[in-house]
């Protein structure tokens, strides 16, 4: 008699929608080691799915909360996730309301979004995933594409500078801005946790790797030697000092950048409310 | 023939599991081997060869972009 082969399940695949699973995307994309950790962290600080609502845009990070988390998910047009965003925080600002979405989609095509909803400092936990290109239309440059790279539309290297969408963010006046990449999984964890239980505007930049649009063309073909790029090239910010602005320059600055505590948007809006309430 | 880790517990789901070895390159105790077999969808799936090297750090588990990993902790 033979014993029934065991099937094992991986515990978080009960905030996942597990009758679309394997995910659509690439072996060895950094998306995916995202949504892992974001489903840790909602189980370990004990969040009811019924009380998040993901937002996002258009892209293959925007593929993180939909279709796969089993929350109330928008899929909005591209670039505008903050935007839908914004709205829905305002009409239920009893939910935690959570943007997923890729490098063009917030800094590229929704930049002033981006830039607009820091300054108002809205509470959004907003997960900008960097893969530094246009990943699911080809591989087109993006604002955040490291100079000199060649891409499908710079074929001779691109010559622009790129965003550091991080210190943009933190200078807009978010509550808290961080970068982390998909290799310091632990670290990311601990930031998503920080950023799920700050009030008001909480950025994190999470780079991550894509094999088959940006690797490829730079030389990694599979999603480990981007890791051990991002391994070999980082740079912690209480270290910065140390290193001339040239060298920072391909280097990869990862830690918070900023933990602050301004005054919320939502609360701000309630309080005129009040106070017109009380005059009429 | 593998040893029996006391502590730790792996398992891959074959079904999700794309072959990105990334679980295989992250390891710092060489836990995994690829394996020779191929899932139904064509990738090569890894093995944990060297269980009885785990330590439970969850690096595998918490990388893995498919969710396919799978630690478990045995309480005695």
């Amino acid at each position: 008699m033979t014993n029934p082969i065991e099937i094992h399940k991986h515990r978080h695949l009960k905030y996942l929608r597990t009758e679309i699973l394997p995910t659509a995307f690439c072996s060895g994309c950094g998306c995916g080691t995202i949504l892992n950790i974001f489903v840790n962290v909602i189980d370990e600080m004990g969040i009811d799915p019924n009380d998040i609502i993901a937002v996002t845009g258009i892209g293959c990070s925007s593929w993180i909360p939909s279709p796969y988390l089993a929350v109330d998910t928008l899929h909005t047009t591209h670039g505008r996730a903050i935007a839908f965003a914004t709205g829905v925080k305002v009409m239920k600002p009893e939910k935690h309301v959570v943007v997923i979405a890729g490098d063009g989609d917030l800094s590229g095509i929704g930049g002033n979004h981006l830039i607009h909803a820091a300054r108002r400092n809205i509470d959004l936990k907003v997960f900008l995933v960097n893969n530094f290109i246009y990943g699911m239309t080809g591989g087109q440059v993006s604002p955040t594409t490291p100079k000199e790279t060649k891409t499908t539309t710079t074929p001779y290297g691109n010559s622009e500078q790129p965003f550091k969408i991080t210190e943009l963010v933190a200078a807009a006046g978010a509550n808290y801005a961080a970068r982390w990449t998909t290799y310091h999984i632990f670290k990311l964890k601990k930031a998503m946790k920080e950023s799920i239980e700050k009030k008001g505007f909480s950025f994190i930049e999470i780079i991550s790797q894509c094999p088959t649009s940006y690797g490829r063309k730079i030389g990694q073909k599979e999603g480990i030697d981007q890791l051990n790029h991002f391994k070999a090239n980082s740079i912690d910010i209480k270290n910065k000092e140390k290193y001339s602005e040239e060298d920072l320059e391909n280097k990869i600055v990862v830690g918070k950048f900023v933990e602050r505590n301004r005054r919320e948007f939502v609360d701000g809006l309630r309080e005129i409310n009040k106070k017109l309430a009380v005059s009429n | 023939m593998a040893k029996i880790n006391k502590k730790f517990k792996l398992f891959i789901d074959e079904e999700l599991c794309k072959g990105c070895n990334i679980c295989v390159e992250l390891c710092n105790l060489h836990v995994f081997d690829i394996s020779p077999k191929i899932n139904n969808k064509g990738y090569y799936i890894p093995v944990p060869e060297r269980i009885e090297d785990c330590n439970g750090c969850q690096i595998c588990e918490l990388s893995c972009p498919e969710l396919s990993l799978i630690l478990e902790e045995i309480r005695l």
